[in-house]
Formats: structure tokens, C-alpha cells, sequence
């Protein structure tokens, strides 16, 4: 948690506008970013359902986006 | 014990609401005053139909989903979902314990994404709804580009209101309350590599028991047809506190292929602790194929109160919690998946593209001290458990 607010403070500041950072990565060179095959999650109904998968089975939860309510552990 | 626990984890959950309200309040007053630079846009207009099936362990678990996005005037993106879990248990917790059983779960979701130039702020509801477990669950969160929209800042928090109840227990109804504190923070490095970082605190509150599951204590035989041991109801603690970080990166290997890693560390205040690693390649195949190929490995230790399978009282004490989910027990799991995409491409202006995917997943569960009670020998003595799921998604989406 820590580390996470040591980052968000560092963006936050620049969010304030404190001094831009010019992005380094210019629009006409995110063709391949733009790519199905370089989404994080390509689709958010297979993603859901394989996160409630992984919740209802497992001890762990969280950080991992959306998963259905319910309980589903039997 | 338990009113201690109880007063930490308030406590623990009181600072995460004050430090994520805090964030929140400040990087929003940050935002309206700053200079815009360019504009956020929303999510894809897309309709999804899928089917899932989970099998395994003697339990099948499949049903529909359906899943719709549509934008208005390009500030609001809504969305809706319906999902159907149709479960037939045969499991080992209900083969040892009770009679198989089938089951329906229905869940709906709304949700609402209003864009305002970089920022996007989503609220969304879901109610969950089986014959004894109701789930409602609203959930909000701010997402924020920055850096000419290399950087993404997204905060989120959920509050759900779970009601229990037990089959043939008419008289039986609990409650169960839920707080979901999210960050995420996702960075374009290079032209080729994304990376992102999310942290994610859960705490429960209430009824945290599953009703029908039982523990085992030693009992001595008197007759032919004992065991050695009884089922008593589990018990556990009244609150849960839990934290999960987790770090993703993918990178273009050229312009037809990625690989995906990601790797997350949770815990929580039952003592669980756990890892899991994930890897997926993914490639065009010709002008219309994307394969992925994906693994992922699953380890974590058992809980506080998951002391052993086999507990015995008269001899040990009787302990404050004690409970025999095998999800609280120490495991690992490995999982192997491919799933192949088929793109259709568009012959008119109603629709965009769409396409057909398929996709399968094998996962192996070894237990490590969670037996296999369908064996009947000394008690403690049975096997280890171990089972293996097949988890198919087959869906077609088309995109507005």
C-alpha cells in the first residue's frame, strides 16, 4: 500500500501540472499498441467469467478486476 | 479474539477508506484545475454472447452470458450484463456430507461510463441471486490518463450486501457486508511494451461461513459403521481483511505476436497467503486467426483455522475457528489454455467486424492436506485430493 501511495503522489503531482512530461511515445508510433493482441484483457464477458473462476475457487481475491457476486464454492 | 480481530480490521479498513477518499478528492481537484492535453475516449460499442462450462471434482457449473456496450454522443458508455450459472454438485464436500444437488444462479449488471476529456468515471450495479445467497454489489471508480495518455491512473471502490441463507433452513438468514478498495496504475514504456501495476485491499464483514460445510472431529467407534470421526458445522471468524497487489507487462514481439506476464502476491488476516505467475502468447494466424497459448500457476498456504483435516477436540482443545474448505487449505494448481479467435469481416454499415472464439483451459489442483474422504480407511490416513477442471468459453461478439 505504501508503495502505491509513493506512486500516486509522484503522478498526482504531475497531474497539477507542476511540469508537463512530453510523451515519448508519439501517437503515429502506437499502431502495434492499438493491436488486439496488446490488450492487457481483449475481452471483458471471457475476463469476467474466468476471474469469478479463479475467486470462487481459490483463497486469493483482488487484483485481478471485476468477478461476479455470489458464492458458487461448491 | 474475535472482537480484537474485529476492531483491527475496522480499523485497517477505516484508513483505506480515509487514504483512497483522500486520493481521490485530491487528484480530482488536481484535474479540473490542470490544462487538458488530449482526450480519453470510451470502450468499444460491442455485443457478446458467450457460453461457459466448468467441469470437474463432480461438478459442472455452465449457462449463458450476455454482454452489451453502447455509446451516447461520446460522453456515455452503457453497459449491461446477464449471466446464468447452472450448477449440478456432486462435489466431494457434498458427496461426503450430503446429497447432490443442481442449482441456478442469475446475475444482472448496469453500469454507466461518462468521459470527461481524460477523465472517464464509471458507476455500476449487480444483483447476484441463487435460492440462498443474494449478492448486491455498487461499485465506482475514476480513471485518469496523463502524459499525453501513456499513463492511466484508475481508482475504484465497491460495497456489497450479502444475504445467506440454507436449504431447509427456513428460519435461517445472515448477512455479509463487503468493501472493495482498487489503484491501478498502467504505463506505456516503449512503442512495444505496456506495463501496469494494481493493488487491490477486500474486507468482508458478517457471516463468512459457508452453511453447509462441516468439519471433521475424531469420535470413538461403538459400532460397525462408524469412522472414527463426526461432521460438525464450521466457524469462522466474523471478518476478513485481505490485500492483493499485482504487476502485468505485455510485449510486442514484432507486429503479429505478444507475450503476456503478470504475477500477483496476496494475503489476508486468516493467514492465507498465496502466489500465482501467468504466461500468454498470442499470434495472428494468417489475415483472420488469433491463437493464444497460456499457462499459469497457482501456490498458496493454508489458513489459520485450517489446522489439519482432522481435528480432535477432546484431546487438543476446542479452538476459537476452525473450518475444512479446501480453499482455505495449502495447494497449488497449474493450469494450461489456448483459445482460437476467428474474425468475420464486415460486408455492410449495420455492423463492424466480429468474431468467433473458442476457448479451453485444463487446471490440475493437488491438495497438500485436504483428503480424498471417499476412501474409507483410518481416519487421517486417506488420500490426498486431487482433481482437474476443464473450463470452455464460446463466444461471438460483434462490434458496433
Amino acid at each position: 500500500m505504501k508503495i502505491m501511495l509513493v506512486l500516486l503522489s509522484l503522478f498526482i503531482i504531475n497531474a497539477c501540472g507542476i511540469k508537463p512530461i512530453k510523451p515519448w511515445v508519439k501517437a503515429h508510433e502506437r499502431e502495434i499498441l492499438s493491436s488486439s493482441i496488446m490488450a492487457l484483457e481483449r475481452d471483458p464477458i471471457s475476463t469476467s467469467y474466468i476471474n469469478h473462476v479463479y475467486e470462487s475457487r481459490e483463497g486469493a481475491r483482488g487484483a485481478k478486476g471485476s468477478a461476479g457476486g455470489g458464492c458458487g464454492c461448491n | 479474539m474475535q472482537k480484537a480481530a474485529r476492531e483491527a480490521a475496522v480499523a485497517v479498513t477505516n484508513l483505506n477508506t480515509f487514504l483512497v477518499s483522500t486520493i481521490l478528492c485530491i487528484t480530482l481537484l488536481c484535474l479540473l484545475t490542470s490544462a487538458p492535453s488530449h482526450s480519453a475516449i470510451l470502450a468499444e460499442e460491442r455485443a457478446d454472447a458467450l457460453y461457459h462450462s466448468y467441469e470437474g471434482g463432480g461438478v459442472t457449473v455452465d449457462g449463458p452470458s450476455y454482454l452489451i456496450r453502447k455509446n451516447v454522443a461520446d460522453t456515455f458508455s452503457f453497459t449491461a450484463n446477464y449471466y446464468v450459472d447452472m450448477v449440478t454438485s456432486a462435489s466431494i464436500d457434498v458427496v461426503t456430507t450430503a446429497s447432490a444437488y443442481t442449482e441456478e444462479r442469475k446475475e444482472y449488471s448496469l453500469g454507466v461510463d461518462y468521459l470527461n476529456d481524460r477523465t472517464i468515471l464509471s458507476l455500476s450495479y449487480s444483483n447476484s441471486t441463487e435460492s440462498d445467497y443474494i449478492a448486491d454489489t455498487l461499485a465506482l471508480s475514476l480513471s485518469q490518463e496523463f502524459f499525453g495518455d501513456l499513463s492511466t491512473l484508475t481508482l475504484g471502490f465497491a460495497v456489497g450486501d450479502d444475504t445467506v441463507k440454507q436449504t431447509g433452513a427456513i428460519d435461517f438468514e445472515e448477512k455479509a457486508e463487503r468493501k472493495r478498495f482498487s489503484v491501478g496504475f498502467s504505463q506505456i514504456l516503449t512503442k512495444n511494451f505496456i506495463a501496469s501495476i494494481s493493488y487491490e485491499s477486500v474486507f468482508d464483514e458478517g457471516f463468512l461461513n459457508n452453511p453447509y460445510r462441516q468439519v471433521r472431529e475424531v469420535a470413538p467407534v461403538t459400532g460397525p459403521g462408524d469412522r472414527g470421526f463426526d461432521y460438525i458445522p464450521e466457524n469462522y471468524p466474523d471478518t476478513r481483511n485481505s490485500e492483493a497487489i499485482a504487476i502485468r507487462g505485455i510485449y510486442a514481439i514484432d507486429n503479429r505476436s505478444s507475450l503476456r506476464a503478470e504475477y500477483r502476491k496476496y494475503d489476508d488476516s486468516w493467514d492465507i497467503d498465496s502466489n500465482n505467475i501467468e504466461l500468454r502468447y498470442s499470434r495472428y494466424v494468417g489475415n483472420r486467426w488469433l491463437v493464444e497459448l497460456r499457462t499459469r500457476a497457482y501456490n498458496q498456504k493454508k489458513g489459520a483455522f485450517f489446522n489439519q483435516d482432522l481435528f480432535d477436540f477432546s484431546a487438543d482443545g476446542t479452538p476459537e475457528f476452525y473450518g475444512r474448505d479446501k480453499e482455505l487449505s495449502e495447494y497449488s494448481a497449474q493450469q494450461f489454455g489456448l483459445t482460437l479467435a476467428y474474425t468475420i469481416r464486415s460486408r455492410h454499415d449495420v455492423f463492424n467486424n466480429s468474431t468467433i472464439n473458442f476457448s479451453w483451459d485444463r487446471i490440475n489442483y493437488e491438495y497438500d492436506n485436504f483428503r480424498d474422504l471417499t476412501v474409507v480407511t483410518t481416519p487421517g490416513d486417506e488420500p490426498l485430493y486431487t482433481l482437474e477442471a476443464d473450463i470452455i468459453r464460446i463466444f461471438y461478439s460483434v462490434y458496433f
